[in-house]
């Protein structure tokens, strides 16, 4: 993918943001800018209990939403193709009502509305010696419902990839439905899905601050309680945005490593042989032009 | 673009700066001893989530005891009352960023607080619980609510007392420590960003109770119809609430004192709460002079 901005001009911009952000550093430093760096840096090398957990937290809803997101999604994808009209209509409902709503209003639909009238009360659930809160099932719940309608056609697209001969060719060779998508349409459609699956997971390390709103203390809502307490705004999202820059930036890298797995064997992938190089993987596509890989 | 010659641009920037200056200079001597954040009008920021003391009618103005005790106040400073709805737990931060002149939003006068704005008493009130109906989950004491879960709105006092937080409360005191000095389990404090919603949460069956301000759980319990009810034998620590402004605006300060004091003085005070209900708040002039103590 080229960039259609020539690369001299795109460096002259990089590097005039990088001035302006060095000359904000440093008039912050005056003494007329109230800012007190300690409590930036305690968040990050120092984190609270409390801060530890919402990161914790963050992650564990995170993987757990895209799974599940994951599962939904090829399950409504291959409904969507079925033949069977009342698997299309389901699924097609399904991709509909969510992703046609935002995440907001389900969550509160969903966790409060229903509860409310009486039709369905989320209960906590114990798993061994571990409980699961009401509101954090919930939330994580309806997290990988709503991703599960957008995974669906980012399946749908990656096994529509996958060439019908291929289909064919199993058919011919005796094999079941389920048996041809599980060894053979899905692991090629794989390539396709997963830069795709790579940018929903970078979303949903971020969309699960939106929990926020039924009282589950991830990330942003352990800082905005604290931050609540010494008002110290500047200082405590500051790093909170690091926290999850570090989390994103680190997955960029693992979905880098995946993408190059997965395209092991053939000649072409998105960014050269070898998959993104790191300016790709660290700024994204647009990137990978820059240095002139 | 055609060159200015060198002359003409140093003329041009002496001119501007010289503008900027002068602009800088009268504002600052203006007349008017206090500096506003619009002239001619008070802006007060208030978390309008808060019937009866600050809420949004049906067409979104806002009313409440709050808010008509504002508007008094800026009738007597001559100037006209703008409400600018902010949420709770960021509102002092409003006001140091300048987004308002003062804060008049049912404030709990603390430590915390005072560390960070001056604060004017102008209303007390208990700490109340609000449950549904009939009071299924038998919440009668603060022991009852041991291993159970309470929604409050984030940044109150009420928070602070049942987790152990902010500068009135620690585990000496908090009603979680209660639970575990009786060896009893902890009680789970869900925080909302607005007071409306923790009373939802309450509604869904997520938390036993709703702990707000007293005013606040009566209005709750009048206005659910019979979907509430208070429990009365558990209203905790009246205390004092104050009106926020920053510390370096002693002028501003001053004027809302006096028209408050007039206020209270002529009965004007009296009659606002006593319209919204609330009158068992009021505070006395000897209230206001005194020096604010969390």
């Amino acid at each position: 993918m080229t960039s259609s901005l020539s690369s001299s001009r795109t460096r002259r911009a990089l590097l005039a943001g990088c001035l302006m952000f060095v000359a904000l550093s440093v008039s912050g430093c005056s003494s007329r800018a109230d800012i007190q760096p300690q409590f930036f840096w305690d968040s990050l090398f120092h984190p609270s209990p409390a801060l530890v957990n919402g990161i914790g937290l963050t992650l564990i809803i995170s993987v757990i939403a895209q799974i599940l997101g994951v599962i939904l999604g090829v399950f409504a994808a291959m409904a969507k193709m079925a033949k069977f009209a009342p698997f299309r209509i389901a699924s097609n409902l399904y991709i509909w009502f969510f992703r046609g709503t935002p995440l907001l209003v389900q969550l509160m639909f969903f966790v409060y509305g229903l509860p409310t009238v009486g039709l369905f009360r989320w209960p906590t659930i114990a798993f061994g010696p571990i409980l699961i809160p009401a509101e954090i099932l919930a939330g994580t719940i309806i997290l990988g419902v709503n991703e599960g309608a957008y995974m669906a056609e980012i399946v749908r697209a990656g096994i529509l990839s996958v060439d019908p001969g291929q289909t064919e060719a199993s058919k011919s060779l005796g094999m079941k439905y389920g048996q041809t998508m599980r060894r053979i349409v899905l692991p090629q459609a794989a390539r396709v899905i997963v830069p795709p699956l790579g940018n929903e997971f970078n979303n949903m390390l971020k969309t699960t601050s939106l929990l926020t709103v039924v009282s589950v203390f991830e990330l942003y809502n352990t800082t905005s309680v604290a931050a609540g307490h010494n008002f110290r705004y500047f200082e405590l999202f500051g790093a909170a945005a690091v926290w999850y820059l570090l989390m994103t930036t680190i997955w960029g890298f693992i979905q880098g490593w995946i993408e190059r797995r997965l395209a092991k064997g053939t000649v072409l992938t998105s960014a050269g042989p070898t998959g993104p190089g790191w300016r790709g993987r660290f700024f994204g596509g647009q990137a990978e032009s820059l240095g002139g890989h | 673009m055609r060159v200015i010659p060198s002359r003409f641009r140093f003329a041009g920037v002496f001119a501007a700066a010289a503008l900027v200056a002068a602009t800088v200079l009268i504002a600052g001597c203006s007349g008017s001893s206090y500096s506003l954040v619009k002239s001619g009008t008070l802006t007060v920021c208030s978390d309008t989530s808060y019937p009866p003391q600050e809420s949004l009618d049906s067409s979104n103005k806002a009313v409440g005891s709050d808010i008509d005790l504002g508007a008094e106040i800026a009738k007597r400073m001559n100037l006209t009352l703008a409400v600018k709805s902010t949420v709770f737990d960021s509102i002092i931060p409003a006001l140091q960023g300048s987004s308002c002149d003062i804060i008049i939003s049912a404030q709990t006068i603390t430590k915390d607080r005072l560390a960070a704005v001056d604060m004017i008493p102008y209303f007390a009130a208990g700490q109340s619980f609000v449950v549904l109906k009939g009071n299924p989950n038998k919440v009668n004491s603060i022991d009852d609510l041991c291993g159970k879960a309470v929604a409050a709105e984030k940044g109150t006092i009420e928070a602070d007392h049942i987790a152990g937080t902010g500068s009135g409360y620690d585990n000496t005191n908090s009603l979680d420590a209660n639970c575990k000095t009786k060896g009893k389990a902890a009680i789970t404090l869900q925080v909302f960003d607005a007071d409306t919603s923790a009373l939802a949460a309450m509604q869904a069956g997520t938390v036993v109770a709703h702990f707000t301000d007293e005013p606040v759980a009566g209005y709750e319990v009048v206005q659910g119809g019979s979907k509430f009810e208070l429990v009365p034998a558990m209203t905790l620590e009246r205390g004092a609430e104050g009106i926020s402004v920053l510390k370096t605006n002693n002028s501003l300060r001053d004027a809302v004192k006096k028209a408050l004091l007039d206020m209270i003085g002529d009965g004007t005070y009296t009659k606002i709460l006593t319209t919204w209900g609330v009158q068992s708040g009021a505070v006395t002039a000897a209230d206001v002079n005194a020096t604010p103590a969390p």
